[in-house]
């Protein structure tokens, strides 16, 4: 997932943005509103992890000014009130969830997979796709029920082809998806690593799921062409 | 306890009473004194034209009293006495039901001034009385007659009575006339004014039970005023202003509180977050130190809040000792200012420091060190890169004036307020690092208060940002 992490506390921005990297997401990193908008503005984020009291720009405001702007990002509010008020306002602005803090880090993983299963209106955390079995609550990936060891990066891939099994992703979607603006990319990396999760799920002898589209890209399908 | 109600009855029925009985007391006295005038002036006529019919004829003295007609004063069934005398002593006429008695004379009495009296008559019975010294008449034709020279008309003593049964039976109707409408009238006066009071008292049992509806969770709540009496408002309206007060009293602590929770909670956000992802897999020495170090930097920050809070908090409340004392001014900003020095250079702040040599001041030298501290760190802290510092001493007649200010304020003159106040930050557009929670100046101020020490606080955005105190000389 493309994340961006707005929030002006630097010890926990810092560890936040270090444990969701560590995790396999793409994570920009703002102190303030006005960074976290200009942010938003060069990029797509799958989500948005918004702090409410910041200086400057409030939460609230970006959250405000994010909507006003058709962001399709979904947003995760954190809060340090645990007041209903803060809670209702910020729900009602258009954000997707909140946490108070301090928070686990777990559940703020979980709530960032409920999030994304929500943008892709899956009910149910486990995709399957012909004997492939992604399953997104625990990040296993699983052929004909064998557990595949997979890095954090392949599974991320692998789990953004999945959630659109059956359309067609470009690089450049893929490549936004897994690389933050801290990272140097390089033109092949997504057919690299695509060559990586190709070689794990067709030893054994199994069908090519990741079939390349030529000139637009690749897609994720248990149908034959 | 004192009740309003009885003592306004209790008053007013006095204060009624006393008016009844002061009128009632004026009225009797003047119906008394119109009818004894009435009874005095019938009896002077009558003992006037009883004296015009004593004669002094050749013959002697004549009392011609049967041509006249007075029979109260001739006949045994009358009510009046009657006794005359010659002025030197020989009696003329004493009425029948004297009955021998003698009437008491006055001993000097002024010729025909009538003098009145109450005597009791032989029978007891109360009396009014007249007594007129007058001289007898002289008839010029009798002496021209017997020619002879008309000799000076003698002297002579009267003395008419006459009961006053019926003065006596009108006043003591009058008296219990009086006595009864001020009684009857004493109490339906006191009826009515306590029913009146009672009723004009009942706003105030109405506000009883309005300030007994009030809740003590909700201070937001206010007594009503719509149907209030006018003179009960003024205690309603200072009752609501109590009550806005507290609310707002109450309002700033739940703010207090919840701005304690914010900046708690986002450190041990900040190391929660920090340890669990450290723990969520192997590391190697480094990315352990480099967390335990960020997980002890956070820690420290929280104290340091914490002890600030408490330090404001038994400042507040007035548990910190204030002993005073002379302090080398300058010598405390230099101690104060060495661990700052380093910052300001690696900001590459301009200092200047305008000190006029030794300034002793009067203040407690550890309430003094925190604020000075406070101040200095606060001007190094917030000062654009490359601006300046100035720090400047003046000294004046027994006032010492000290200045800090520092370049590139961010805030209004008119957000100065606001930062006297626990946890606002001074720039809003600045990051918050955990050492500056905005507390600061608020201690600061405290301090000042403690010190009894003037502060003032002066700013203007992308201007100068200052901080003056005024400390006795020592």
């Amino acid at each position: 997932m493309r994340i961006l992490v707005v929030e002006d506390y630097e010890p926990l921005r810092r560890s936040l943005v270090r444990g969701l990297r560590e995790d396999g997401h793409a994570v920009d990193e703002a102190g303030d509103g006005e960074e976290g908008l200009s942010y938003a503005r060069m990029s797509v984020y799958d989500v948005v992890i918004l702090d409410v009291m910041l200086p400057g720009l409030d939460g609230f405001q970006v959250l405000k000014q994010l909507r006003d702007r058709q962001s399709p990002s979904r947003v995760l509010l954190l809060t340090a009130k645990n007041a209903v008020g803060d809670r209702v306002r910020g729900l009602d602005l258009g954000a997707d969830d909140y946490l108070v803090k301090p928070f686990a880090f777990e559940e703020l993983k979980a709530r960032l997979r409920a999030l994304e299963r929500r943008a892709y209106r899956r009910t149910s955390p486990t995709i399957r796709i012909g004997e492939l079995e992604v399953d997104t609550s625990a990040r296993v990936v699983r052929l004909a029920g064998v557990p595949v060891e997979m890095t954090a990066r392949e599974y991320t891939i692998l789990e953004f082809l999945a959630v659109r099994s059956g359309e067609v992703v470009t690089r450049e979607q893929i490549s936004t998806r897994i690389y933050d603006f801290s990272t140097d990319r390089e033109s092949n990396i997504v057919d690299v690593y695509i060559g990586y999760l190709r070689r794990k799920l067709e030893r054994g002898g199994y069908p090519r799921l990741i079939q390349t589209r030529r000139g637009l890209g690749y897609v994720l399908t248990d149908e034959p062409r | 306890m004192k009740s309003i109600r009885a003592s306004l009855i209790w008053g007013s029925v006095l204060g009624v009473i006393g008016i009844y009985t002061l009128s009632g007391v004026a009225i009797y006295r003047g119906a008394r004194a119109t009818l004894v005038r009435q009874l005095d002036e019938s009896l002077e006529d009558q003992v006037r034209v009883i004296a015009s019919v004593v004669k002094r004829t050749p013959d002697g003295i004549e009392v011609e009293i049967e041509d006249i007609d007075v029979p109260e004063f001739t006949s045994a069934a009358g009510h009046g006495y009657l006794q005359l005398w010659l002025d030197a002593d020989s009696m003329l006429y004493r009425s029948p039901r004297l009955d021998g008695h003698d009437v008491e004379r006055r001993p000097s009495l002024e010729l025909n001034r009538p003098v009145f009296r109450w005597i009791r008559t032989v029978g007891g019975v109360h009396a009014r009385a007249v007594d007129l010294r007058t001289e007898a008449v002289v008839d010029p034709e009798d002496w021209e007659e017997v020619q002879q020279p008309m000799p000076r008309p003698p002297v002579i003593y009267l003395v008419a009575a006459e009961e006053a049964r019926s003065t006596d039976a009108i006043l003591a109707r009058l008296r219990a006339l009086l006595v009864a409408i001020g009684g009857v009238g004493s109490l339906a006066v006191a009826a009515t004014l306590a029913g009146v009071i009672r009723r004009s008292l009942r706003p105030l049992n109405e506000l009883a039970r309005e300030i007994a509806d009030l809740s003590d969770d909700d201070l937001s709540a206010r007594i009503r005023v719509a149907a209030t009496a006018r003179e009960v408002k003024p205690v309603v309206d200072q009752l609501n202003e109590l009550m806005t007060r507290l609310d707002a009293a109450f309002q700033r602590e739940r703010t207090f509180s919840s701005d304690i929770a914010h900046e708690l909670r986002t450190p041990l956000a900040g190391l929660r977050t920090t340890l669990e992802v450290t723990l969520s897999r192997p590391r190697d020495e480094h990315d352990y130190r480099e967390s335990l170090d960020a997980s002890l930097g956070i820690v420290r920050r929280v104290q340091t809040m914490v002890e600030t809070l408490l330090y404001l908090g038994r400042l507040e409340s007035g548990q910190v000792e204030v002993e005073h004392g002379a302090v080398n001014l300058c010598e405390m900003l230099g101690a104060v200012w060495t661990p700052l020095a380093d910052r300001a250079q690696v900001r590459r702040i301009s200092v200047a420091w305008i000190l006029p040599g030794e300034v002793s001041v009067m203040a407690d030298p550890v309430l003094l060190e925190v604020a000075l501290r406070n101040v200095l760190d606060n001007a190094v802290s917030h000062v654009d890169d490359a601006g300046s510092v100035r720090i400047e001493v003046s000294a004046g007649g027994d006032a010492v004036h000290l200045r800090v200010a520092n370049s590139g304020s961010g805030i209004p003159q008119e957000r100065v307020g606001d930062l006297l106040r626990r946890f606002t930050r001074a720039d809003p557009s600045r990051k918050a690092s955990a050492e500056h929670f905005g507390l600061g100046l608020a201690l600061t101020s405290k301090i000042a208060v403690a010190l009894n020490t003037g502060i003032e606080v002066e700013s203007s955005i992308g201007g100068e940002f200052s901080v003056s105190f005024w400390f006795p000389r020592a």
